[in-house]
């Protein structure tokens, strides 16, 4: 009948008790030893796909802690004989790495706590208050998601270069102050509250900021979380336009900074690596303490949609 | 031809709690075998275990004289139906019928003569070119239904298959199910929480709680003579009333007598067997609902009827159509409830005197909870 | 008076809106007006139109060889970036859909690209391909020079912005896969499936709905990659990497043609709302629910 591997199929009744005992233990160790080999290969899996995924950051740190010398061999040298942090020591000496990790948490959180202030502002409005016009201006706002930074880069930048605005923290933080896709998540959290949430407290005398800050707040922290990882993250990470708007070196940000160590000498490539493993682990860190947030309150209503 | 058999089947989890507990059943071929008992009982876990969704932690599963606790759910030539019906949401109706025949390669003709014969069966032939999204819970679950009958497997598992839907839906898709098991004369297990349906529909009621089996029978013989106090309350709607009180010797034969002071005399039969081992002793009676009246029953000549009346205060009634629930409340034994007809005078707070039919009462011990006329004593 | 106050309340509505329609009117609308109106022009040295040339700048790019390049080489990089990351992102989201030890742990990295800047993964990259020392070349005993070489440039900077792109696609095709009712799976079980028909016939389908948000997303976002192809190749070797993105701030920025950048910033638009429009078309015919 239907044998395959691990089945042994019998007769009723062809058996007694002692052999269908003994077949019934030789099954059940059969029937373990596959569970733990599927699971053995799935774990095996999961290592060898992880390795493969991590490999670019793995090896960074190993070259960050790398003597110079020893990477400039011929030979194989994925992990660091004398692991040393001399490294990292000379980068921030050699650059102003600390005044770079400074200003860029001072902007990435200057741009987090906007954005969250903005669009959960615009939402509220979207979501429980009625005008004129309010489904047009939220297409306008989604219609927004569709226009690259990068194709209104350069008209933003004669802009603030006619504002004379250049280089100051103020035009790092500024054109990041909103964006459609806060909005967007804001209000998809929002319209799973029932309207009926706002007209009691309206009822009980609350005023439209009253209920933002007393109701509406504490009732989508998860979304305010996510949004706050995924905001910050980006704006650490935030590349072309700083590129653009700041000359002096007091006012870059660490992914403008980084690549200053990129220039120094061709012989300081361990101490790149030190650098550049020092400024990925903020937003690392960041994203691993945060990733729940992120993900409970991204995918919890915003995407099903 | 198809038999199941399990012997001594358990579930335990985490290697403590016993989820199933030596489960034990014979299902002939072309049985209606209904799984009932209140949530988490271990029904659901019993018939996942046949289905082989769940492993069996120990004991024997038999199908058709093979021993099967590692044969694969897709090798075992079972079908299901999910209480949620689980129909593939991406596929239209046609293809989740016959998603079952298509990856056993089944030739194209022979599978489109069988979706149309399970569809026009079930009424769905409209919906074949819908998906599941478009449809309303009875039409998904005769898909369910439908999907599951394509394959003409060794038995049907249904999985609570009607509690997602509405009174009147259940109660018009309970007769077509039964229909449908007497059309096709194939086995069927069915999971269920709901008493009503497992006395309808199935030919053998297995009442389940906390993981064992408490009786397995025909619905007759699980209603008539149930084994225990939890079965003779599970089955029946409204339940068996129960009331504590003591079993007494009389010139004539025996009494039971309530805690109030109430006396019940007892017919001989039972007299005999309850005298020589529950003189005077705690006993439990119950009685069913119908089993009152305002006229004695006379199937027992020799009855004295004037001492087989129980009276209790009248706390409300309710009309049922023909008949009328009474709720009584009886002094020392509480609230019971009798089915009289609609006429019967009386209004709530007043005194009522019933005639209990004393022959089918059931007798249990406060201990064991057991019948104590279970199991061909009588 | 019951009129006017009516209209007072609503008119309050908007003052919620004040916040983010100003940034957006001042960084968004008017640039991007401007930048129509720029690349009709002529422009100085400091970004300034002065001479009105109409379709000229349009014209030029339709008819040079270096803009139909970058066109295509974006192209290319687009399909790279879009197919590697998904599939990076549905590996991962694949291989940790059924519980084990240690789950969380590998779930953290398959996401973790998501939090790394394009910045620095182009820096680690630039070691990881150097031809001399580089680990790459090592490991797989080639002798390339992976940068340099024009026909491994382009496909190097698109590994590296999948692999970029990949961690965000992990938790989209994650809480897709999380979205599919497990008790389809125990139906296909007993209806006879094998894992892979499974995977196949109720997996891929079940992801449909994510996979094409995941789609647009991605294609969005590879369009804008920058960071790591400035670092990495600056456009080069020659023109193989030169993306348009890559093209608009050279030309802006080194070139000073800012008209010529505008207009191809107004190209890119276009082309990523044609793109962004067709998809949602292609839905709505395609996925039916």
């Amino acid at each position: 009948m239907s044998a395959f591997n691990n089945t042994i199929t019998m007769e009723q009744g062809a058996y007694n008790e002692a052999e269908i005992a003994r077949l019934h233990s030789l099954m059940n160790a059969r029937a373990l030893r596959k569970k733990r080999i599927r699971k053995t290969v799935l774990v095996a899996v999961n290592i060898i796909f992880a390795l493969f995924m991590l490999f670019p950051l793995l090896y960074s740190v190993s070259v960050a802690v790398m003597p110079g010398d020893e990477l400039f061999t011929m030979d194989m040298n994925l992990l660091p004989q004398n692991p040393t942090v001399d490294n990292f020591v000379r980068a921030f000496t050699q650059v102003p790495l600390v005044r770079f990790i400074l200003n860029s948490f001072l902007v990435a959180g200057c741009i987090t706590l906007g954005q969250i202030i903005t669009c959960s502002l615009a939402a509220f409005a979207f979501s429980f208050l009625d005008f004129k016009g309010k489904n047009l201006l939220f297409m306008l706002v989604m219609a927004t998601m569709m226009v690259p930074g990068e194709a209104v880069i350069i008209s933003n930048y004669l802009t603030v270069s006619s504002l004379g605005i250049l280089d100051t923290y103020i035009v790092l933080i500024l054109p990041s102050l909103t964006s459609a896709m806060g909005i967007f998540l804001f209000r998809q959290f929002y319209m799973t509250f029932p309207i009926s949430l706002y007209e009691s407290a309206k009822l009980d005398g609350c005023g439209n900021l009253r209920f933002i800050v007393k109701i509406l707040i504490p009732l989508t922290k998860s979304a305010i979380g996510a949004m706050a990882v995924y905001t910050f993250i980006n704006a650490w990470n935030m590349y072309m336009w700083p590129l653009l708007v700041t000359g002096s070196e007091e006012m870059r940000t660490v992914q403008i900074g980084i690549s200053m160590l990129n220039s120094v000498d061709a012989q300081s490539i361990t101490l790149m690596m030190a650098g550049v493993v020092a400024i990925i682990i903020p937003s690392m860190v960041i994203f691993i303490v945060g990733q729940k947030q992120l993900i409970s309150g991204m995918f919890s209503g915003a995407v099903k949609g | 031809m198809s038999e199941l058999l399990l012997k001594n089947v358990c579930k335990m989890y985490d290697k403590k709690q016993y989820a199933v507990r030596d489960f034990s059943l014979k299902i002939e071929d072309g049985e209606f075998v209904i799984f009932v008992g209140p949530s988490g009982c271990g029904k659901s876990t019993t018939l996942r275990m046949i289905a082989g969704l769940e492993e069996i932690t120990s004991g024997e599963l038999w199908i058709d004289q093979q021993l099967s606790n590692y044969v694969e759910p897709k090798d075992r030539d079972l079908s299901m139906v999910f209480q949620n019906y689980a129909l593939y949401p991406q596929m239209t109706i046609y293809d989740n019928m016959a998603f079952s025949l298509q990856i056993r390669k089944v030739p194209k003709d022979e599978i489109d003569k069988r979706v149309h014969w399970a569809a026009s069966i079930l009424g769905i032939e409209h919906l074949l070119k819908q998906r599941p999204g478009a449809l309303s819970g009875g039409q998904k679950q005769r898909v369910a239904i439908g999907s599951a009958i394509m394959r003409k497997p060794k038995a049907f598992l249904m999985d609570e298959p009607l509690s997602n839907l509405d009174a009147k839906l259940r109660a018009q898709m309970r007769v077509e199910l039964s229909e449908l098991h007497k059309r096709l004369g194939t086995t069927m297990i069915y999971v269920t929480h709901d008493q009503t349906e497992a006395m309808t529909l199935g030919t053998k009621i297995v009442v389940m709680k906390d993981g064992f089996i408490k009786q397995a029978d025909t619905p007759k013989e699980i209603y008539e003579n149930p084994a225990d106090l939890f079965v003779a309350g599970f089955i029946g709607s409204p339940s068996m009333n129960f009331m504590e009180g003591t079993v007494r010797k009389t010139d004539k034969g025996a009494e039971f007598v309530l805690v109030s002071g109430q006396k019940l005399e007892l017919p001989a039969d039972k007299a005999n067997i309850l005298l020589a081992e529950y003189a005077d002793k705690k006993v439990i009676i119950g009685i069913r609902p119908e089993h009152f009246s305002t006229v004695p029953q006379t199937a027992d000549p020799d009855a004295d009827y004037s001492r087989r009346k129980l009276s209790g205060t009248i706390i409300t009634r309710e009309m049922l159509g023909a008949e009328s629930m009474f709720y009584l409340r009886e002094k020392s034994a509480g609230e019971y409830a009798a089915r009289l007809s609609v006429e019967t005078p009386g209004k709530g707070g007043e005194t009522m005197s019933l005639y209990v039919d004393m022959d089918e009462a059931h007798f249990f011990d406060p201990a064991t909870e057991r019948n104590i006329f279970y199991g061909g004593r009588q | 008076m019951k009129a006017l106050s009516e209209k007072l309340k609503g008119g309050s509505s908007y003052c919620y809106l004040i916040p983010c329609f100003l940034i957006f009117a001042v960084f968004l609308f008017y640039p991007f007006v401007k930048t129509i109106y720029l690349s009709l022009f002529l422009t100085d040295k400091l970004g300034q139109a002065k001479v009105f040339v109409g379709a000229r700048n349009y014209i030029e790019l339709l008819t040079s060889s270096s803009f139909y390049n970058s066109l295509i080489v974006t192209l290319v990089f687009v399909v790279i970036v879009v197919v590697g990351s998904m599939l990076l992102g549905l590996i991962g989201a694949v291989l940790c859909s059924k519980a084990f030890p240690g789950i969380r742990a590998f779930s953290t990295s398959y996401a973790l690209p998501m939090a790394i800047a394009s910045s620095g993964a182009a820096m680690i990259f630039k070691i990881i391909l150097n031809p001399t020392i580089g680990i790459l070349n090592k490991l797989t005993g080639l002798d390339i020079n992976w940068i340099a070489d024009p026909k491994y440039a382009l496909i190097c900077v698109a590994v590296l912005t999948a692999w970029l792109n990949s961690g965000i696609n992990f938790l989209y095709f994650s809480a897709g896969l999380g979205n599919i009712d497990e008790s389809i799976y125990e139906r296909a079980s007993v209806d006879g499936a094998s894992g892979i028909q499974k995977f196949f016939r109720l997996t891929l389908p079940g992801l449909s709905p994510i996979m094409f948000y995941t789609l647009v997303v991605n294609i969005i976002q590879a369009f804008q990659s920058f960071g790591q192809i400035k670092i990495l190749t600056a456009g080069g070797p020659g023109e193989s990497t030169n993306v348009i993105v890559y093209s608009i701030y050279r030309d802006a920025f080194f070139n000073y043609r800012f008209g010529s950048a505008a207009a191809q910033s107004v190209v890119l638009f276009l082309i990523i709302m044609a793109l962004t429009l067709v998809m949602f078309k292609i839905e709505k015919k395609g996925v039916k629910y």
